[in-house]
Protein backbone atom coordinates (compact mmCIF):
# COMPACT_ATOMS: atom_id res chain seq x y z
CA UNK A 1 0.00 0.00 0.00
CA UNK A 2 2.88 2.35 0.86
CA UNK A 3 4.35 1.91 -2.62
CA UNK A 4 0.95 2.28 -4.24
CA UNK A 5 0.31 5.61 -2.49
CA UNK A 6 3.76 6.74 -3.45
CA UNK A 7 3.01 5.86 -7.10
CA UNK A 8 -0.27 7.82 -6.99
CA UNK A 9 1.59 10.78 -5.58
CA UNK A 10 4.24 10.45 -8.28
CA UNK A 11 1.54 10.51 -10.99
CA UNK A 12 0.21 13.74 -9.52
CA UNK A 13 3.63 15.37 -9.42
CA UNK A 14 4.29 14.63 -13.14
CA UNK A 15 0.70 15.24 -14.19
CA UNK A 16 1.36 16.98 -17.53
CA UNK A 17 3.55 14.19 -18.83
CA UNK A 18 1.16 11.49 -17.57
CA UNK A 19 -1.89 13.22 -19.02
CA UNK A 20 -0.19 13.24 -22.43
CA UNK A 21 0.50 9.49 -22.19
CA UNK A 22 -3.09 8.90 -20.97
CA UNK A 23 -4.66 10.63 -23.98
CA UNK A 24 -2.41 8.98 -26.54
CA UNK A 25 -2.88 5.52 -25.03
CA UNK A 26 -6.69 5.99 -24.84
CA UNK A 27 -6.77 7.00 -28.50
CA UNK A 28 -4.67 3.99 -29.51
CA UNK A 29 -6.87 1.54 -27.59
CA UNK A 30 -10.07 3.03 -28.99
CA UNK A 31 -8.89 2.99 -32.63
CA UNK A 32 -7.63 -0.60 -32.42
CA UNK A 33 -10.78 -1.75 -30.69
CA UNK A 34 -13.13 0.16 -33.02
CA UNK A 35 -11.67 -1.57 -36.08
CA UNK A 36 -12.10 -4.98 -34.43
CA UNK A 37 -15.65 -4.25 -33.27
CA UNK A 38 -16.85 -2.95 -36.65
CA UNK A 39 -15.34 -5.88 -38.59
CA UNK A 40 -16.64 -8.37 -36.00
CA UNK A 41 -20.05 -6.79 -36.04
CA UNK A 42 -20.48 -7.04 -39.84
CA UNK A 43 -19.13 -10.60 -39.76
CA UNK A 44 -21.64 -11.45 -37.04
CA UNK A 45 -24.42 -10.09 -39.22
CA UNK A 46 -23.29 -12.30 -42.10
CA UNK A 47 -22.80 -15.42 -40.03
CA UNK A 48 -26.31 -15.11 -38.61
CA UNK A 49 -27.77 -16.06 -41.97
CA UNK A 50 -25.04 -18.48 -43.07
CA UNK A 51 -26.83 -21.52 -41.69
CA UNK A 52 -29.87 -20.80 -43.86
CA UNK A 53 -27.86 -20.83 -47.07
CA UNK A 54 -28.27 -23.75 -49.42
CA UNK A 55 -25.51 -26.35 -49.22
CA UNK A 56 -24.38 -26.43 -52.86
CA UNK A 57 -24.79 -24.01 -55.78
CA UNK A 58 -24.18 -25.46 -59.26
CA UNK A 59 -23.37 -22.98 -62.02
CA UNK A 60 -22.55 -23.71 -65.65
CA UNK A 61 -19.32 -22.14 -66.85
CA UNK A 62 -18.30 -21.77 -70.49
CA UNK A 63 -15.33 -19.75 -71.71
CA UNK A 64 -14.91 -18.63 -68.12
CA UNK A 65 -18.30 -16.99 -67.93
CA UNK A 66 -21.38 -18.11 -66.14
CA UNK A 67 -24.03 -19.38 -68.56
CA UNK A 68 -27.62 -20.52 -68.10
CA UNK A 69 -27.87 -24.11 -66.96
CA UNK A 70 -30.32 -26.62 -68.58
CA UNK A 71 -33.19 -27.45 -66.23
CA UNK A 72 -33.11 -31.19 -67.14
CA UNK A 73 -29.88 -31.59 -65.15
CA UNK A 74 -32.09 -31.38 -62.08
CA UNK A 75 -33.35 -34.94 -62.64
CA UNK A 76 -29.83 -36.38 -62.70
CA UNK A 77 -28.68 -34.50 -59.61
CA UNK A 78 -31.69 -35.60 -57.54
CA UNK A 79 -30.75 -39.25 -58.20
CA UNK A 80 -27.43 -38.85 -56.35
CA UNK A 81 -27.61 -40.58 -52.97
CA UNK A 82 -27.69 -38.09 -50.09
CA UNK A 83 -29.35 -35.28 -52.03
CA UNK A 84 -32.45 -34.11 -50.17
CA UNK A 85 -33.80 -31.49 -52.53
CA UNK A 86 -32.83 -29.74 -55.76
CA UNK A 87 -34.35 -26.65 -57.33
CA UNK A 88 -33.52 -24.11 -59.98
CA UNK A 89 -33.08 -20.41 -59.50
CA UNK A 90 -33.66 -17.60 -61.93
CA UNK A 91 -31.93 -14.40 -60.93
CA UNK A 92 -29.76 -11.68 -62.36
CA UNK A 93 -28.70 -8.11 -62.11
CA UNK A 94 -30.74 -5.27 -63.53
CA UNK A 95 -28.75 -2.16 -64.34
CA UNK A 96 -30.81 0.90 -63.53
CA UNK A 97 -29.01 3.60 -65.49
CA UNK A 98 -30.99 6.46 -63.96
CA UNK A 99 -29.21 5.91 -60.63
CA UNK A 100 -26.20 3.97 -61.95
CA UNK A 101 -26.82 0.96 -59.73
CA UNK A 102 -27.40 -2.77 -60.17
CA UNK A 103 -30.47 -4.29 -58.55
CA UNK A 104 -30.47 -7.97 -57.70
CA UNK A 105 -33.50 -9.44 -59.42
CA UNK A 106 -34.79 -12.73 -57.99
CA UNK A 107 -37.58 -14.88 -59.40
CA UNK A 108 -39.71 -16.99 -57.06
CA UNK A 109 -42.35 -19.55 -57.92
CA UNK A 110 -45.68 -17.74 -57.44
CA UNK A 111 -47.60 -21.03 -57.21
CA UNK A 112 -45.59 -22.29 -54.27
CA UNK A 113 -47.67 -21.58 -51.15
CA UNK A 114 -44.68 -21.86 -48.82
CA UNK A 115 -43.00 -18.94 -50.63
CA UNK A 116 -46.14 -16.87 -50.25
CA UNK A 117 -46.27 -17.55 -46.51
CA UNK A 118 -42.58 -16.78 -46.11
CA UNK A 119 -42.89 -13.56 -48.10
CA UNK A 120 -45.68 -12.41 -45.82
CA UNK A 121 -43.36 -12.88 -42.85
CA UNK A 122 -40.37 -11.01 -44.28
CA UNK A 123 -42.13 -8.27 -46.26
CA UNK A 124 -44.86 -5.71 -45.82
CA UNK A 125 -47.29 -6.67 -48.55
CA UNK A 126 -49.58 -3.82 -49.60
CA UNK A 127 -51.77 -5.88 -51.88
CA UNK A 128 -51.94 -9.60 -51.25
CA UNK A 129 -51.48 -10.59 -54.86
CA UNK A 130 -48.09 -12.10 -55.69
CA UNK A 131 -48.69 -12.81 -59.36
CA UNK A 132 -46.88 -12.20 -62.64
CA UNK A 133 -45.74 -8.61 -63.25
CA UNK A 134 -45.70 -7.76 -59.55
CA UNK A 135 -42.60 -6.91 -57.52
CA UNK A 136 -41.51 -6.68 -53.89
CA UNK A 137 -38.73 -4.17 -53.27
CA UNK A 138 -35.81 -3.81 -50.91
CA UNK A 139 -35.85 -0.71 -48.71
CA UNK A 140 -33.30 1.33 -50.69
CA UNK A 141 -34.90 0.45 -54.04
CA UNK A 142 -38.28 1.43 -52.61
CA UNK A 143 -36.92 4.80 -51.47
CA UNK A 144 -35.26 5.40 -54.83
CA UNK A 145 -38.41 4.50 -56.78
CA UNK A 146 -40.50 6.75 -54.57
CA UNK A 147 -38.14 9.64 -55.29
CA UNK A 148 -38.56 9.23 -59.05
CA UNK A 149 -42.32 8.73 -58.95
CA UNK A 150 -42.50 4.93 -59.20
CA UNK A 151 -44.90 4.65 -56.24
CA UNK A 152 -47.24 1.91 -57.41
CA UNK A 153 -46.05 1.10 -60.90
CA UNK A 154 -42.50 0.70 -62.18
CA UNK A 155 -41.24 0.22 -65.73
CA UNK A 156 -38.46 -2.24 -66.47
CA UNK A 157 -36.67 -2.65 -69.77
CA UNK A 158 -36.48 -6.14 -71.25
CA UNK A 159 -33.46 -7.30 -73.24
CA UNK A 160 -35.34 -6.74 -76.54
CA UNK A 161 -35.85 -3.09 -75.65
CA UNK A 162 -39.53 -3.35 -74.77
CA UNK A 163 -40.75 -2.07 -71.42
CA UNK A 164 -42.55 -4.15 -68.84
CA UNK A 165 -45.07 -2.53 -66.51
CA UNK A 166 -44.71 -3.96 -62.99
CA UNK A 167 -46.91 -3.41 -59.96
CA UNK A 168 -45.15 -2.67 -56.66
CA UNK A 169 -46.93 -4.85 -54.12
CA UNK A 170 -44.64 -4.64 -51.11
CA UNK A 171 -41.29 -3.95 -49.51
CA UNK A 172 -39.02 -5.94 -47.26
CA UNK A 173 -39.14 -5.46 -43.55
CA UNK A 174 -36.45 -3.60 -41.62
CA UNK A 175 -34.58 -6.62 -40.15
CA UNK A 176 -33.56 -7.81 -43.63
CA UNK A 177 -32.16 -4.40 -44.48
CA UNK A 178 -28.57 -5.41 -45.20
CA UNK A 179 -29.44 -8.52 -47.20
CA UNK A 180 -32.37 -7.13 -49.14
CA UNK A 181 -31.80 -3.43 -49.61
CA UNK A 182 -30.99 -3.67 -53.36
CA UNK A 183 -33.17 -6.69 -54.04
CA UNK A 184 -36.28 -6.94 -56.21
CA UNK A 185 -38.29 -10.12 -55.86
CA UNK A 186 -40.73 -11.06 -58.58
CA UNK A 187 -42.35 -14.18 -60.00
CA UNK A 188 -40.39 -16.75 -61.95
CA UNK A 189 -42.07 -15.83 -65.25
CA UNK A 190 -41.41 -12.12 -64.88
CA UNK A 191 -37.81 -12.76 -63.85
CA UNK A 192 -37.35 -14.97 -66.95
CA UNK A 193 -38.52 -12.10 -69.15
CA UNK A 194 -36.31 -9.52 -67.49
CA UNK A 195 -33.08 -11.56 -67.36
CA UNK A 196 -33.84 -13.33 -70.65
CA UNK A 197 -33.78 -16.95 -69.52
CA UNK A 198 -36.01 -19.39 -71.40
CA UNK A 199 -38.15 -22.10 -69.74
CA UNK A 200 -35.61 -24.87 -70.49
CA UNK A 201 -32.88 -23.03 -68.64
CA UNK A 202 -32.21 -21.53 -65.22
CA UNK A 203 -29.50 -19.24 -63.80
CA UNK A 204 -28.20 -21.91 -61.46
CA UNK A 205 -29.17 -25.02 -59.55
CA UNK A 206 -29.31 -25.22 -55.80
CA UNK A 207 -28.80 -28.51 -53.97
CA UNK A 208 -29.82 -29.32 -50.40
CA UNK A 209 -28.18 -32.36 -48.80
CA UNK A 210 -29.18 -34.51 -45.84
CA UNK A 211 -25.79 -35.05 -44.21
CA UNK A 212 -23.25 -32.17 -44.13
CA UNK A 213 -20.41 -34.70 -43.97
CA UNK A 214 -21.28 -35.83 -47.49
CA UNK A 215 -20.85 -32.36 -48.95
CA UNK A 216 -17.51 -32.99 -50.67
CA UNK A 217 -18.56 -36.44 -51.97
CA UNK A 218 -21.78 -35.10 -53.49
CA UNK A 219 -19.99 -32.03 -54.92
CA UNK A 220 -17.41 -34.31 -56.54
CA UNK A 221 -20.12 -36.52 -58.02
CA UNK A 222 -21.90 -33.50 -59.54
CA UNK A 223 -18.62 -32.20 -60.91
CA UNK A 224 -17.86 -35.59 -62.45
CA UNK A 225 -21.36 -35.83 -63.91
CA UNK A 226 -21.20 -32.34 -65.44
CA UNK A 227 -17.60 -31.25 -66.11
CA UNK A 228 -18.70 -27.78 -67.28
CA UNK A 229 -20.02 -26.67 -63.89
CA UNK A 230 -18.49 -24.96 -60.92
CA UNK A 231 -19.59 -25.92 -57.45
CA UNK A 232 -19.88 -23.38 -54.68
CA UNK A 233 -20.45 -24.79 -51.23
CA UNK A 234 -21.76 -23.06 -48.13
CA UNK A 235 -18.29 -23.40 -46.61
CA UNK A 236 -16.70 -21.65 -49.63
CA UNK A 237 -18.97 -18.67 -49.19
CA UNK A 238 -18.18 -18.51 -45.49
CA UNK A 239 -14.44 -18.69 -46.15
CA UNK A 240 -14.51 -16.03 -48.81
CA UNK A 241 -16.29 -13.62 -46.50
CA UNK A 242 -13.82 -14.43 -43.75
CA UNK A 243 -11.02 -13.62 -46.22
CA UNK A 244 -12.41 -10.26 -47.19
CA UNK A 245 -12.91 -9.11 -43.60
CA UNK A 246 -9.56 -10.45 -42.41
CA UNK A 247 -7.93 -8.69 -45.32
CA UNK A 248 -9.60 -5.37 -44.65
CA UNK A 249 -8.93 -5.59 -40.91
CA UNK A 250 -5.31 -6.60 -41.56
CA UNK A 251 -4.85 -3.83 -44.12
CA UNK A 252 -6.11 -1.21 -41.70
CA UNK A 253 -4.12 -2.53 -38.75
CA UNK A 254 -0.91 -2.83 -40.79
CA UNK A 255 -1.25 0.84 -41.72
CA UNK A 256 -2.03 1.66 -38.13
CA UNK A 257 1.00 -0.38 -37.00
CA UNK A 258 3.27 2.47 -38.10
CA UNK A 259 1.36 4.78 -35.75
CA UNK A 260 1.72 2.27 -32.89
CA UNK A 261 5.48 2.01 -33.41
CA UNK A 262 5.77 5.81 -33.54
CA UNK A 263 3.83 6.04 -30.29
CA UNK A 264 6.16 3.63 -28.53
CA UNK A 265 9.23 5.43 -29.83
CA UNK A 266 7.84 8.71 -28.45
CA UNK A 267 6.88 7.14 -25.11
CA UNK A 268 10.17 5.32 -24.78
CA UNK A 269 12.10 8.43 -25.69
CA UNK A 270 10.13 10.59 -23.28
CA UNK A 271 10.44 8.17 -20.40
CA UNK A 272 14.02 7.11 -20.91
CA UNK A 273 15.14 10.70 -21.03
CA UNK A 274 14.51 11.20 -17.31
CA UNK A 275 14.60 14.77 -16.20
CA UNK A 276 17.23 15.78 -13.64
CA UNK A 277 14.52 15.98 -11.00
CA UNK A 278 13.33 12.44 -11.63
CA UNK A 279 16.88 11.11 -11.60
CA UNK A 280 17.46 12.99 -8.34
CA UNK A 281 14.31 11.44 -6.89
CA UNK A 282 15.49 7.91 -7.72
CA UNK A 283 18.93 8.74 -6.32
CA UNK A 284 17.49 10.01 -3.03
CA UNK A 285 15.22 6.98 -2.72
CA UNK A 286 18.19 4.69 -3.26
CA UNK A 287 20.19 6.73 -0.74
CA UNK A 288 17.54 6.42 1.96
CA UNK A 289 17.58 2.66 1.58
CA UNK A 290 15.07 1.77 -1.18
CA UNK A 291 16.01 -1.31 -3.14
CA UNK A 292 16.04 -1.43 -6.97
CA UNK A 293 13.03 -3.75 -6.81
CA UNK A 294 11.11 -1.14 -4.74
CA UNK A 295 11.73 1.57 -7.34
CA UNK A 296 10.65 -0.79 -10.14
CA UNK A 297 7.57 -1.71 -8.11
CA UNK A 298 6.57 1.98 -7.90
CA UNK A 299 7.12 2.37 -11.66
CA UNK A 300 4.98 -0.70 -12.36
CA UNK A 301 2.17 0.70 -10.20
CA UNK A 302 2.37 4.06 -11.96
CA UNK A 303 2.29 2.63 -15.47
CA UNK A 304 -0.34 0.05 -14.52
CA UNK A 305 -2.67 2.77 -13.19
CA UNK A 306 -2.25 4.90 -16.34
CA UNK A 307 -2.49 1.82 -18.60
CA UNK A 308 -5.67 0.50 -16.98
CA UNK A 309 -7.46 3.86 -16.89
CA UNK A 310 -6.47 4.45 -20.52
CA UNK A 311 -7.67 0.99 -21.51
CA UNK A 312 -11.09 1.39 -19.87
CA UNK A 313 -11.40 4.90 -21.32
CA UNK A 314 -10.46 3.49 -24.74
CA UNK A 315 -13.19 0.83 -24.45
CA UNK A 316 -15.69 3.54 -23.50
CA UNK A 317 -14.60 5.74 -26.41
CA UNK A 318 -14.81 2.95 -28.99
CA UNK A 319 -18.32 1.83 -27.96
CA UNK A 320 -19.44 5.46 -27.79
CA UNK A 321 -18.00 6.08 -31.27
CA UNK A 322 -19.50 2.96 -32.84
CA UNK A 323 -22.91 2.63 -31.22
CA UNK A 324 -23.69 6.20 -30.20
CA UNK A 325 -22.08 8.18 -33.03
CA UNK A 326 -22.67 5.27 -35.48
CA UNK A 327 -18.98 4.98 -36.45
CA UNK A 328 -18.59 7.67 -39.09
CA UNK A 329 -15.72 7.14 -41.61
CA UNK A 330 -14.30 3.90 -40.18
CA UNK A 331 -17.35 1.80 -41.03
CA UNK A 332 -17.06 2.94 -44.66
CA UNK A 333 -13.71 1.15 -44.81
CA UNK A 334 -15.50 -2.14 -44.19
CA UNK A 335 -18.74 -1.54 -46.01
CA UNK A 336 -17.38 0.27 -49.08
CA UNK A 337 -18.93 3.14 -50.95
CA UNK A 338 -22.13 2.81 -52.90
CA UNK A 339 -25.00 4.97 -54.07
CA UNK A 340 -27.60 2.57 -52.71
CA UNK A 341 -25.81 1.69 -49.51
CA UNK A 342 -28.27 0.90 -46.74
CA UNK A 343 -28.16 2.91 -43.53
CA UNK A 344 -27.54 -0.22 -41.52
CA UNK A 345 -27.26 -0.65 -37.78
CA UNK A 346 -24.17 -2.48 -36.59
CA UNK A 347 -25.26 -5.33 -34.32
CA UNK A 348 -23.79 -5.39 -30.82
CA UNK A 349 -20.43 -7.16 -30.68
CA UNK A 350 -18.24 -7.90 -27.66
CA UNK A 351 -15.34 -10.32 -27.91
CA UNK A 352 -13.06 -10.84 -24.90
CA UNK A 353 -10.32 -12.20 -27.13
CA UNK A 354 -10.16 -8.84 -28.94
CA UNK A 355 -10.10 -6.98 -25.62
CA UNK A 356 -7.21 -9.12 -24.34
CA UNK A 357 -5.26 -8.69 -27.60
CA UNK A 358 -5.64 -4.90 -27.51
CA UNK A 359 -4.71 -4.88 -23.80
CA UNK A 360 -1.53 -6.85 -24.51
CA UNK A 361 -0.67 -4.71 -27.53
CA UNK A 362 -0.96 -1.42 -25.71
CA UNK A 363 -0.96 -1.53 -21.90
CA UNK A 364 1.49 -4.40 -21.35
CA UNK A 365 4.00 -3.02 -23.87
CA UNK A 366 3.65 0.41 -22.28
CA UNK A 367 4.40 -1.03 -18.81
CA UNK A 368 7.58 -2.66 -20.16
CA UNK A 369 8.56 0.56 -21.91
CA UNK A 370 8.48 2.41 -18.57
CA UNK A 371 10.18 -0.21 -16.39
CA UNK A 372 13.35 -0.60 -18.46
CA UNK A 373 14.62 3.02 -18.19
CA UNK A 374 13.74 3.14 -14.47
CA UNK A 375 15.67 -0.07 -13.88
CA UNK A 376 18.63 1.30 -15.87
CA UNK A 377 18.88 4.42 -13.68
CA UNK A 378 18.14 2.66 -10.39
CA UNK A 379 20.87 0.10 -10.99
CA UNK A 380 23.52 2.83 -11.30
CA UNK A 381 25.63 3.90 -8.32
CA UNK A 382 23.76 6.33 -5.98
CA UNK A 383 26.52 8.90 -6.12
CA UNK A 384 26.55 8.81 -9.90
CA UNK A 385 22.77 9.34 -10.11
CA UNK A 386 22.73 12.35 -7.77
CA UNK A 387 25.68 13.94 -9.61
CA UNK B 1 -4.59 10.20 0.79
CA UNK B 2 -6.80 12.84 -0.87
CA UNK B 3 -5.08 12.27 -4.23
CA UNK B 4 -5.59 8.55 -3.81
CA UNK B 5 -9.35 8.99 -3.28
CA UNK B 6 -9.63 11.33 -6.28
CA UNK B 7 -7.85 8.71 -8.40
CA UNK B 8 -10.15 5.93 -7.16
CA UNK B 9 -13.24 8.09 -7.80
CA UNK B 10 -12.08 8.83 -11.35
CA UNK B 11 -11.40 5.14 -12.02
CA UNK B 12 -14.83 4.23 -10.65
CA UNK B 13 -16.45 6.88 -12.84
CA UNK B 14 -14.70 5.63 -16.00
CA UNK B 15 -15.64 2.00 -15.30
CA UNK B 16 -19.24 3.02 -14.60
CA UNK B 17 -19.73 5.02 -17.81
CA UNK B 18 -18.04 2.24 -19.81
CA UNK B 19 -20.47 -0.25 -18.33
CA UNK B 20 -23.38 2.05 -19.20
CA UNK B 21 -22.27 2.60 -22.80
CA UNK B 22 -21.85 -1.17 -23.32
CA UNK B 23 -25.29 -1.76 -21.82
CA UNK B 24 -26.76 0.99 -24.01
CA UNK B 25 -25.11 -0.48 -27.14
CA UNK B 26 -26.42 -3.94 -26.27
CA UNK B 27 -29.99 -2.74 -25.72
CA UNK B 28 -30.09 -0.52 -28.78
CA UNK B 29 -28.26 -2.64 -31.32
CA UNK B 30 -28.71 -6.26 -30.36
CA UNK B 31 -30.76 -8.23 -32.86
CA UNK B 32 -33.86 -9.82 -31.41
CA UNK B 33 -34.68 -13.48 -32.00
CA UNK B 34 -37.53 -12.40 -34.25
CA UNK B 35 -35.19 -10.26 -36.38
CA UNK B 36 -32.77 -13.17 -36.76
CA UNK B 37 -35.61 -15.48 -37.82
CA UNK B 38 -36.79 -12.95 -40.44
CA UNK B 39 -33.24 -12.52 -41.76
CA UNK B 40 -32.78 -16.28 -42.05
CA UNK B 41 -36.12 -16.65 -43.78
CA UNK B 42 -35.01 -14.16 -46.43
CA UNK B 43 -31.74 -16.04 -47.03
CA UNK B 44 -33.62 -19.33 -47.09
CA UNK B 45 -36.09 -18.34 -49.80
CA UNK B 46 -33.74 -16.29 -51.97
CA UNK B 47 -30.52 -18.25 -51.37
CA UNK B 48 -28.52 -15.03 -51.17
CA UNK B 49 -26.17 -14.24 -48.33
CA UNK B 50 -24.54 -11.27 -50.01
CA UNK B 51 -24.84 -8.04 -48.06
CA UNK B 52 -25.94 -5.27 -50.38
CA UNK B 53 -23.01 -2.97 -49.80
CA UNK B 54 -21.85 -2.62 -53.40
CA UNK B 55 -24.43 -2.08 -56.14
CA UNK B 56 -22.52 -0.25 -58.83
CA UNK B 57 -20.40 -3.10 -60.14
CA UNK B 58 -21.78 -6.62 -59.91
CA UNK B 59 -18.39 -8.26 -60.41
CA UNK B 60 -17.07 -7.00 -57.09
CA UNK B 61 -19.87 -8.71 -55.26
CA UNK B 62 -19.63 -12.11 -53.73
CA UNK B 63 -18.11 -14.88 -55.88
CA UNK B 64 -21.19 -17.09 -55.77
CA UNK B 65 -23.47 -14.36 -57.08
CA UNK B 66 -20.94 -12.83 -59.39
CA UNK B 67 -18.47 -13.78 -62.11
CA UNK B 68 -15.27 -15.70 -61.83
CA UNK B 69 -12.16 -14.23 -63.47
CA UNK B 70 -13.58 -10.78 -62.99
CA UNK B 71 -10.52 -9.14 -64.54
CA UNK B 72 -11.35 -10.62 -67.94
CA UNK B 73 -14.94 -9.63 -67.54
CA UNK B 74 -13.95 -6.00 -67.32
CA UNK B 75 -11.27 -6.33 -70.00
CA UNK B 76 -8.19 -8.54 -70.46
CA UNK B 77 -5.71 -5.77 -69.66
CA UNK B 78 -7.56 -4.45 -66.62
CA UNK B 79 -5.84 -4.64 -63.29
CA UNK B 80 -7.59 -6.39 -60.42
CA UNK B 81 -10.11 -4.08 -58.78
CA UNK B 82 -9.49 -3.64 -55.09
CA UNK B 83 -11.04 -6.24 -52.86
CA UNK B 84 -12.66 -8.34 -55.61
CA UNK B 85 -9.61 -10.60 -55.82
CA UNK B 86 -10.01 -11.47 -52.18
CA UNK B 87 -13.66 -12.35 -52.35
CA UNK B 88 -13.59 -15.56 -54.30
CA UNK B 89 -12.19 -18.68 -52.69
CA UNK B 90 -11.95 -21.60 -55.16
CA UNK B 91 -14.31 -24.39 -54.32
CA UNK B 92 -12.79 -27.43 -52.64
CA UNK B 93 -14.59 -29.71 -55.03
CA UNK B 94 -13.07 -27.92 -58.03
CA UNK B 95 -9.59 -28.83 -56.93
CA UNK B 96 -10.39 -32.51 -56.50
CA UNK B 97 -8.89 -34.48 -59.35
CA UNK B 98 -10.04 -37.80 -60.77
CA UNK B 99 -7.29 -39.51 -58.73
CA UNK B 100 -8.92 -38.31 -55.54
CA UNK B 101 -12.29 -39.62 -56.66
CA UNK B 102 -10.89 -43.13 -57.24
CA UNK B 103 -9.38 -43.19 -53.72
Amino acid sequence: MKFFLFAVNGLWVRKHKNLFVYFILTLLVSILLSVNIIAGSIEKELNLTMKSLTDIIVQKIASDKQRDIPVDRLDKIIEIAGVENVFTRVWGYYYFDFAGVNFTLIGLDSFDESYKNSLNKIAEIFSDNFKDNSIILGEEVYKLFKRIGYEKIAYFRKTNGEYLKLEIIGKFRFPTYLESSDTIVTTLNTARQLVDVSDEYATDIVVKISNPKELITISTKIKKMFPDVRIITKEDIKLSYQNIFDFKKGFFISMFFIVIITFFIIVFDKLSGFTGEEKKEIGILRAVGWKISDIIKVRIYESFIIGCISFVSGVFLSYFYIYFLKAPYVRDIFSGFSKLKPEFILPFYLNFQDLITVFLLTVVIYIFATIIPAWKIASLDVEEIIK
Amino acid sequence: MKKFYIMIAYMFFIVLITFFIIRYSYNKNNLTVENIIIKNKFTEITGFSDLSFVNEADYIRHGSVSYINSVFFAGPDTGEIFSSGFMFQPSKSLSITNCDIKK
